[in-house]
């Protein structure tokens, strides 16, 4: 043996009181079966549970989950990837985006010029107030026999409306 | 830097009988008894590691526990490219460590006493003997400052120690069980009696 090499007997036959102690006496008579027990258990909670059915459809979920458990880098990565993909989106529905912006512009189709041709005059008579809808003249509604506005559903009766007589007349 | 080469201790290495492979393959298709049959032939060594790690009990119980039920449930993954109680030990391991890193503020020593046989241990007995410096050390404060020095150790040196000096496993075993090269094995272990071998000098009788 080398002269230079510090000599570990000493600390090796105190190590080796290490190997004295020991749990107390029939500790591992129950060991195993509580161990299976415990094995049983998780089993039929696996079953029971809707997250343990879930995990049994789809095994490599299951995979993936002990991946993590076990590799604690890949829940590192996960998670930066998740605040890195949030990060992005916020910047992204932050900023005056000429995509987000063009979807509301006019489209140049032919019926968007020929809306786009009708006169300032003609516009304005064809707003309603917000109050009113309108009736199309090929409404079978016998009364309303115009394309004319009417007011809203409650509060009044409506201009155009007749009122029906239903009393004898003489016969 | 010259480090210590220990005697090469292969006679203590743990066995593993023909059948394991059968008992495995059996446990992999869901059969509990073999898997029992595995529990009980490794449960002492596991849980000795795991308490020598944690110096205690309780802690050791439930993280021995929880390696092998995390053993079965990882079974299907098992390729057989190591022997199934390296990679049961490998399981330990990673647990205790996590569980050591996630609780490194509570220190507590809950120690078992000694059993009947360490009061007759030759080497035991010649270690506190008339040549130790400190006569009136008797076992169990040989005990207790044998395991605060542990307890100073990093994890991966304390492992090295307790599972070469206290289990006897081999640096190559050692290193399978670490995921690490036999060089790194035999420098934590070097390093690591160094540490110990200052903090216990009092205990230890001269060369």
């Amino acid at each position: 043996m080398n002269e230079n090499q510090p000599n570990f007997e000493s600390l090796r036959r105190l190590l080796a009181l290490k190997r004295h102690e020991t749990p107390p006496p029939g500790y591992f008579n129950n060991f195993s079966s509580q161990v299976m027990a415990r094995i049983r258990a998780g089993e039929t909670e696996m079953a029971d549970g809707w997250s343990g059915r879930l995990l049994a459809s789809m095994p490599w979920l299951l995979s993936a989950l002990q991946a993590v458990e076990t590799r604690p880098v890949f829940a590192g990565g996960f998670a930066t990837a998740l605040c890195a993909l949030l990060l992005f989106g916020a910047v992204i529905a932050q900023r005056p985006d000429s995509a987000s912006t063009a979807f509301l512009q006019p489209v140049a189709t032919p019926e968007a010029a020929s809306f786009a041709s009708v006169t300032p005059a003609a516009q304005s008579t064809s707003v309603l107030p917000a109050n009113q809808f309108m009736v199309a003249d090929n409404s079978t509604n016998p009364v309303f026999s115009s394309f004319q506005p009417v007011a809203a559903s409650f509060g009044q009766i409506p201009v155009g409306a007749q009122f029906v007589n239903y009393s004898g007349s003489g016969n | 830097m010259i480090m210590a080469e220990p005697v090469a201790r292969n006679d203590s290495e743990p066995s593993a009988p023909a059948d394991e492979d059968v008992l495995v393959r059996r446990a992999r298709t869901g059969d509990l008894g073999a898997y029992d049959e595995l529990v009980q032939r490794y449960q002492e060594r596991i849980y000795a590691t795991v308490y020598h790690m944690t110096s205690n009990h309780e802690d050791a119980n439930d993280l021995a526990q929880e390696s092998f039920i995390k053993a079965f449930q990882a079974l299907k993954s098992f390729k057989g490219g190591s022997s199934f109680y390296t990679w049961l030990y490998r399981i330990a391991v990673n647990k205790t460590i996590n569980f050591l890193k996630q609780r490194k503020n509570r220190i507590h020593m809950s120690l078992n006493d000694l059993d009947f046989n360490a009061e007759h241990d030759p080497d035991l007995v010649a270690l506190i003997s008339d040549k130790t410096p400190r006569r009136e050390a008797d076992l169990t404060e040989l005990q207790e400052k044998l395991n605060e020095a542990l307890m100073k150790l990093s994890e991966p040196h304390r492992l090295v120690v307790v599972l070469h000096d206290v289990q006897g496993l081999s640096h190559d075993e050692i290193a399978k069980v670490m995921n690490c090269n036999i060089g790194t094995v035999r420098s934590r272990l070097f390093y690591a009696r160094q540490q110990l071998q200052a903090w216990l000098s009092d205990y230890l009788k001269p060369t």
